[in-house]
């Protein structure tokens, strides 16, 4: 694991950080899908699937490190293979049978680089319900998803919807976007994850062959459960990433900045402010990575949750995005510097997933 | 904008200022005008955020994004068409007469709608203040004169403020700091003026303006006791400007930077002579740090106004968003904080009426001049021409200082601090915490609430960082008591 991480932070450094400026402003395809092309030789895309399947097989607390590297350069990269990872998530999920084919469509697609995947997670919004109904023999899906990362680039989405009007009617099936060819809404034009647009996918009664289907009803809601669940952990591990980033700008600064008659690392002020960030930094990394390694310790009660890693720490590194662009003054808000990309970064990856007040509310 | 339907805020059908701050109802009853005044302004403004500014609010900052360059030129004649432009200047003279308290009131109706846009024409008269805190009557009248005429040609007169350098930001707003600035600008004296080399930073407007006061030391390891402050017009050989700024949020309002290379001021132009910069700069900011707050009572404003009209039209699991309790419990939080701002915000305006600069204007022998002589003379070349006897000035000038003296200055740059201090910090609260309300669905751009969140964290810098406004508090509220 630590080999891994450490390829994944030499390639991060030096294929995704100096152009990730340049990429938020104009939403470069071309350069993030040479990023893609380049993580998939690096073996950082086929991180999730199984090594009998043709992946790397790394658990989940590698992947988080993984993206929490990426993310430290650019929480749009980062956002990239976050969704990826999750429809990996969302087959493993799906239990043994069904493995094999989808794992084979998700490594091999005939040509040299594997097709980007992503996950449509339904939405309390009623406008956003995508429904699945049964007319004539046929599965026909119909709805304008809600907002899904990787939408602009992505070939296959796995989507949770609905086949009743209770939450338990759920079913999780798989949409080859090119080969149906279904049309994106318009791209929601979110302020951070600038290189990775968001949009809905308009389904108008897409047919969904039943060897589509991962899972329906009770099955298909644990298949939810374990994705929604593997989302919350990798969101946590990025907002961490680029919080570490925040930070070590904000002190380098720091270090750099006369203000007040001296450096302003001297003023006890911004020392404040530099060791609660680092403190917040440091128990969220620590949380996170406990979170996703619960399973392996097999404590079933008591163990961290991700969606509370989820929720404390995008909280903590929204907030030390927000100290790290004040101890910038007035250079933190111009977008040269960065910081104010890390900001709108991070107030993004708050709110995907479940927002935070919801998950508080949910979770009693 | 198609989802902004209920009749709340900027959309509620009947003005609501003495319901917002009910202090001024019995504040009404012994000064009608004034606070009549004030009720007409919010009408006025309103109308004006809603119809002009608000459908423009996203193009105008998605533009700007692409261009940080762009300005909305027919944007500015259709808010110059209304005189908001000049709203400061007394209504004999051709503006609207606004007081402190009318100012305020109408930022928070504009601000409501878009930060970037009303910052665009609004801190012009940050730059326009710079020449009436001189108080010389010649300079005033001109002034005015020509802002006057430039509104009622349709044809913009830009003001520009600069004191930040690179090197110093909040160093060059407060005695302590400025004391150990370094400076990279500096004046050098000629016979007959000044020749100022250097640049300056971050500063609003600035490429737009056509005249800019400057805040440079004459010498470098000595700032705090060679401040001087100089207008320089823009067209000035040697002047020129750098790089517009590509900022977070606010992109409507352009940031520059300014180069100045060898630009000679003739003494006439040279407003504080050397060590006089920093009181100058203090009395601006005595005024512009309370409507920086204000600022950020909008930004917060516009915030929750939007994040209502999303809940109330969005349902989730077969109801409103708004119905869901911790969003009403959430609602109701940030709009007490509102509330109590704006309380905060209402109490400096009418203070800067009472005991500031605006205060000159109810002041006996101004009062009797605008109301006897006729605005021709008033604006005429004759009059400017008097008033630049010496002795009229240096009396004219004394009347003020007799009211905007030392310890007044302070004060209000005090208290503006405080409801900086505050206005800001809530303005980037509430915008992140809307959004916690409105999910990913609502922080699509088309619905505003992003861009509150971008524009409220630059209020929380500029006009002095939260933390350099904070140490201002302390040092007049507590520190000086104490002797420290």
């Amino acid at each position: 694991m630590k080999e891994i991480i450490g390829v994944c932070r030499k390639f991060a450094s030096r294929k995704v950080g100096p152009y990730a400026l340049e990429a938020d402003l104009n939403g470069d395809r071309e350069w993030l899908l040479s990023v893609w092309q380049e993580s998939n030789d690096l073996g950082i895309v086929g991180l999730v699937i199984p090594e009998e399947f043709g992946g790397v097989g790394q658990n989940d607390s590698c992947c988080g490190l993984v993206l929490d590297t990426l993310s430290s350069e650019c929480s749009g990269v980062a956002s990239l293979l976050l969704h990826h990872y999750v429809a990996c998530k969302t087959v493993l999920a799906g239990g043994e049978p069904g493995l094999s084919p989808f794992f084979k469509m998700l490594l091999n697609d005939g040509g040299h680089m594997p097709p980007i995947a992503t996950v449509i997670f339904p939405s309390d919004m009623d406008e956003r319900r995508l429904v699945l109904r049964e007319e004539k023999g046929k599965l026909l899906l119909r709805g304008k998803s809600p907002l899904t990362g990787n939408a602009t680039l992505a070939r296959y989405f796995f989507a949770f919807v609905y086949e009743g009007s209770e939450e338990q009617d759920m079913t999780c099936v798989l949409i080859d976007r090119q080969s149906q060819g279904i049309p994106l809404g318009e791209e929601a034009g979110l302020p951070g994850l600038k290189v990775n647009p968001f949009a809905p996918v308009i389904l108008e009664d897409v047919e969904i062959s039943p060897d589509r289907i991962i899972g329906r009803r009770r099955e298909a809601k644990a298949v939810y459960e374990q994705t929604l669940d593997a989302y919350h952990g990798f969101i946590a591990a990025c907002a961490m990433g680029a919080a570490r980033a925040a930070y070590s700008r904000a002190l380098q600064y720091a270090i750099d900045r006369y203000q007040f008659g001296s450096m302003i690392i001297h003023h006890q002020e911004i020392q404040r402010m530099l060791g609660t960030m680092l403190a917040k930094l440091s128990v969220g990394t620590s949380s996170y990575i406990a979170s996703l390694e619960r399973e392996e310790w097999g404590m079933p009660h008591g163990t961290p949750k991700n969606r509370f890693s989820k929720a404390f720490c995008t909280d903590a590194a929204l907030e030390i995005a927000i100290d790290a662009v004040q101890i910038h003054g007035g250079y933190g808000y111009m977008h040269d510097y960065g910081v104010e990309k890390i900001l709108r970064d991070v107030k993004v990856l708050q709110l995907l997933g479940e927002s935070n007040p919801v998950i508080s509310i949910k979770t009693i | 904008m198609e989802y902004f339907t209920k009749p709340i805020g900027l959309l509620a059908p009947v003005p609501d200022l003495l319901r917002n701050a009910p202090s001024l109802i019995k504040m009404k009853e012994r000064f009608p005008r004034y606070i009549g005044r004030a009720e007409k302004t919010q009408v006025f403004s309103r109308r004006l955020a809603r119809e002009i500014i608000l459908p423009k609010a996203l193009e105008v900052d998605t533009r700007s994004h692409r261009d940080p360059g762009y300005v909305d030129w027919e944007l500015w004649r259709q808010i110059n068409r209304t005189k908001a432009t000049i709203g400061y200047i007394p209504e004999k003279l051709g503006g609207l007469g606004w007081s402190g308290l009318d100012a305020f009131v109408f930022l928070e109706e504009c601000i409501t709608a878009c930060t970037g846009i009303s910052a665009f024409f609004g801190f012009n008269f940050f730059g326009v203040l710079c020449a009436f805190v001189e108080f010389r009557p010649d300079v005033c009248l001109k002034v005015i004169g020509e802002m006057v005429e430039a509104q009622r040609n349709d044809k913009p007169i830009f003001w520009a403020w600069s004191i930040t350098e690179a090197s110093a930001g909040t160093d060059a707003e407060d005695a302590r700091a400025m004391a150990t600035m370094k400076c990279s600008a500096y004046a050098r004296k000629l016979p007959g003026g000044y020749s100022i080399n250097g640049t300056k930073q971050f500063c609003s407007n600035g490429s737009l303006a056509d005249y800019l006061v400057v805040t440079v030391c004459t010498d470098r390891s000595d700032p705090l006791h060679t401040m001087a402050t100089f207008f320089v017009p823009a067209r000035t050989e040697g002047f020129s400007v750098g790089r517009i700024e590509r900022k977070c949020g606010q992109k409507a309002s352009q940031t520059a930077e300014l180069h100045f290379d060898n630009v000679f001021v003739p003494d006439e132009n040279v407003w504080e002579p050397p060590g006089r910069g920093l009181r100058h700069t203090r009395e601006i900011l005595s005024v512009t740090r309370g409507i920086i707050g204000m600022l950020g009572l909008g930004i917060a404003r516009g915030a929750l106004e939007r994040c209502i009209q999303f809940a109330s039209s969005k349902k989730v699991r077969g109801h409103y968003l708004i119905e869901e309790n911790w969003v009403q419990i959430a609602m109701a939080d940030m709009l007490k904080d509102i509330m109590v701002v704006r309380a905060k915000c209402y109490d400096f305006a009418i203070a800067l009426d009472t005991i500031h600069v605006l205060r000159l204007l109810e002041n006996l022998p101004v009062k009797a001049a605008l109301k006897m002589v006729p605005k021709a003379f008033i604006l005429g070349e004759s009059l400017q021409g008097l008033l630049k006897s010496p002795a009229l000035a240096r009396s004219v000038k004394g009347l003020k200082d007799w009211i905007v003296t030392d310890e007044r200055v302070e004060y209000c740059a005090c208290q503006g601090s405080a409801i900086k201090v505050a206005g800001t910090d809530l303005a980037m609260e509430v915008s992140s915490r809307v959004l916690d309300i409105v999910g990913i669905e609502g922080m699509s751009s088309c619905y505003g609430m992003e861009k509150t969140f971008r524009d409220a964290k630059g209020a929380q810098i500029y006009e002095g960082t939260n933390q350099a406004n904070r140490l201002e508090v302390f040092h007049q509220e507590i520190g000086r008591g104490l002797g420290l």
